[in-house]
């Protein structure tokens, strides 16, 4: 850890769990609170992974920024490279002080006077003495508050202040590294725009971990930035590449024009699967020839750096196979229609045509199911006997999944091929099979482990991994 | 150090002109539950059998004692768990030390007892209590009781914070643990109550020093004894509690 004397904060494989309904699953949470933390490193079928294997390393003065959509794990990231929460894996050190740069009237009290609510958040920060005098007569005087306004209670201050003067009072905290958690502004009009330079000033003397959604605010202070998808961290990229692969965007012009979105294991509607094996098969016209198993990552040759980001974000936004044809019930399974409708303990008999990006030795499937709202409500694993997947060749997977007893909702199934040696497709997504309708009268919520069955693969190449070997 | 102790005052501080900036009496709050606790023991005290005839002198002595130490000893335990509700957003966004939660607690009995000595020294005075040097076995006795209200905030808090349940159970806990302490009674030599002394581990802290206002000397042995298990405790608490209290500051708000 930490061997490069350059390096002032790492996240090490870091994760967080949370129990899946912290109302219902105290003993979730109990565990967590009295079982030491090593015992904490196993996935429960009680709790989702709000983060996982989650590595990066800041170099001094480095400004990397961090991309996520909503509920993607964002704010639990700043709280942990902060050292406000802790994770239930991995490790974070840091060298130098840190500073949560997020939430700036949190712990205010309305009863209380400006001068004391800004002092106890300067103090808690650790100024003493006249550091501590100063800052907060710095923030008073910047803003030309007199003495008797910051000592009457602060209910009677209009909130844009008083969330500005909070900022500014974090602005004034020294600290080594910045975790700067969706803040950029503060204030009503023209302050928002003065708080904001203050902020980016600050950032040139800093070295900073930027959680945001403010893309023109991380152009401006970020010339790197990471994408956070599902809990699982990618890149980094240029930052104008991660936005734009963030957004779902086509590149702008070059050999990777096709359309790629993010994938969203939370939408109703399912990516289509031309569109993916369109990508993935052009991406293949620009690769070694056949006959002989092609490079991990061909874009590793690639000497145009920004060619080399492009790709490298692409394909680590997508999953490591991609689902041509889904057969449900003996029946072609159709994406853009949502038209299984299932009940608790039927059984789905799923055939996937699969077309690997990348070629490996599988040796299981990792399922998951998902809620409406996203939230990861069921899994399940299988091994199968090891079978050679070469990219670009199809293959075919068969599995039969005992449907759970969960609440009425739209639910989707996604698997995961798990690598030889590995876990999981990393760092790839999973790959998203079928949307089904849950018809239920009394939900017992009991169905956490996904019974997973009958579970064949194939590759239309090779029947043995002694083939790959 | 400084800076820690600085931000510990600040959060009591914080606590305290919240809690009383609208209140017609202020700190006098701090003596309402010690005052009514020992009238209603007095009052009824000596039909209940608390004390015998002609010994309400004694009595009162020995109760003021045994409530403001055990005061003292609860305050420890409890406010730092007061302190994290009552700055739950701070815990959540401001990067500190979370051990300034368990000073500030400390700091706030220390304040609260600090407040009452002068109610013990009177009372003290006015009942022409012997002085012996059996008092100075008091500061030792404060020391001790801080250390093992300390330790058990060291082992509840995060769990306070992740699990309701002890939140709610806390106050009732801490009454129920009075009760089964002999403060409000001499411990009887058989049945029931005896039994609950026996068990209850916190008799055995307050025991040796709730005799010390009317002259009795504490027993050496079990006072260091008593010193070294709340030091082991403490320590094994911080343990706990710096392993797991930002595990369940996640957990606030959800």
């Amino acid at each position: 850890m930490m061997e490069r004397p350059d390096i002032v904060l790492e996240l090490d494989q870091v994760g967080r769990a949370f129990p899946r309904d912290v109302s219902d699953i105290p003993s979730a949470i109990l565990r967590e609170m009295l079982w030491p933390r090593s015992l904490l490193n196993r996935a429960r079928p009680d709790t989702f992974p709000a983060l996982q294997g989650i590595s990066l390393q800041l170099q001094a003065g480095e400004k990397l920024g961090v991309i996520g959509g909503h509920r993607s794990g964002k704010s639990i990231l700043a709280g942990i490279a902060s050292g406000v929460f802790a994770p239930t894996q991995g490790r974070v050190t840091a060298r130098g002080s840190r500073l949560l740069f997020g939430r700036p009237v949190a712990g205010f009290k309305l009863s209380l006077s400006l001068r004391e609510n800004l002092a106890i958040r300067g103090a808690l920060a650790g100024l003493s003495g006249e550091g501590l005098l100063k800052a907060v007569g710095s923030v008073l005087q910047e803003n030309r508050i007199e003495s008797g306004v910051a000592d009457s209670p602060l209910g009677n201050l209009s909130p844009y202040l008083i969330r500005k003067l909070g900022m500014e009072m974090l602005l004034q905290i020294p600290a080594d590294i910045l975790v700067i958690d969706e803040l950029v502004s503060a204030g009503a009009g023209d302050a928002r725009w003065a708080t904001r330079a203050a902020l980016v000033d600050r950032l040139s003397r800093s070295t900073a971990l930027i959680v945001s959604t403010n893309f023109e605010f991380l152009k401006e202070v970020a010339e790197q930035s990471m994408v956070l998808h599902q809990g699982r961290l990618y890149g980094p990229f240029q930052t104008g590449l991660a936005i734009e692969y963030y957004l779902g965007r086509s590149a702008p012009s070059g050999a990777d024009s096709g359309g790629n979105s993010v994938p969203d294991l939370y939408s109703d509607q399912i990516n289509s699967p031309d569109g993916e094996a369109e990508e993935t098969l052009a991406d293949m016209e620009a690769e070694p020839g056949e006959g002989q198993y092609p490079p991990e990552d061909p874009g590793l040759s690639d000497q145009d750096g920004e060619a080399f980001q492009r790709r490298s974000a692409k394909q680590a936004l997508l999953p490591l196979v991609v689902a041509t044809r889904i057969f449900v019930d003996g029946e072609e399974y159709e994406r853009a229609r949502l038209r299984l409708l299932r009940r608790p303990g039927e059984v789905l008999h799923v055939l996937v045509e699969l077309l690997p990006r990348e070629s490996f030795v599988c040796t299981g499937v990792s399922l998951s199911l998902h809620s409406g709202t996203g939230m990861e409500v069921g899994h399940g694993q299988s091994k199968v006997r090891a079978v050679a997947l070469r990219r670009g060749t199809p293959g075919k997977l068969a599995f039969q999944v005992r449907i759970p007893d969960l609440p009425r909702n739209h639910y989707g199934l996604a698997m995961e091929l798990v690598k030889e040696g590995g876990a999981g497709n990393f760092p790839g997504p999973p790959t998203k099979l079928v949307v089904f309708g849950l018809l239920t009268e009394r939900p017992r919520e009991a169905g956490m482990n996904l019974d997973c069955s009958c579970l064949t693969i194939e590759s239309d190449l090779s029947h043995d991994a002694s083939d790959a070997a | 150090m400084k800076a820690f102790l600085l931000a510990a005052w600040s959060l009591v501080l914080r606590d305290y002109r919240v809690r009383f900036r609208r209140t017609l009496l202020g700190v006098v709050w701090f003596f309402v539950p010690l005052f009514t606790l020992v009238s209603v023991a007095l009052l009824v005290g000596k039909d209940l059998g608390l004390y015998p005839e002609g010994q309400s002198r004694d009595y009162l002595l020995r109760l003021l004692t045994g409530l403001m130490l055990w005061q003292l000893f609860a305050d420890t335990w409890l406010e730092p768990m007061r302190l994290a509700r009552r700055a739950n957003m701070l815990l959540r966004s401001v990067v500190f030390d979370a051990r300034i939660l368990l000073a500030a607690g400390a700091i706030s009995a220390v304040v609260a007892i600090a407040l009452k000595l002068p109610v013990l020294l009177a009372a003290a005075i006015w009942f022409q209590a012997p002085l012996s040097v059996a008092l100075g076995w008091f500061p030792v006795g404060i020391c001790v009781l801080i250390a093992i209200g300390m330790a058990m905030a060291c082992l509840t808090l995060p769990l306070s914070l992740a699990l309701l349940d002890v939140r709610y159970a806390m106050p009732v806990v801490q009454y129920a643990l009075l009760l089964a302490t002999p403060i409000f009674y001499a411990s009887p030599d058989s049945g029931p109550l005896q039994w609950i002394n026996q068990v209850n581990p916190f008799t055995y802290v307050m025991v040796p020093f709730l005799d010390l206002m009317t002259g009795t000397m504490p027993d050496v042995t079990a006072v260091l004894g008593l010193v070294v298990l709340a030091a082991c405790l403490l320590w094994l608490g911080l343990l706990y509690y710096q392993a797991k209290v930002r595990l369940a500051v996640a957990y606030i708000g959800r």
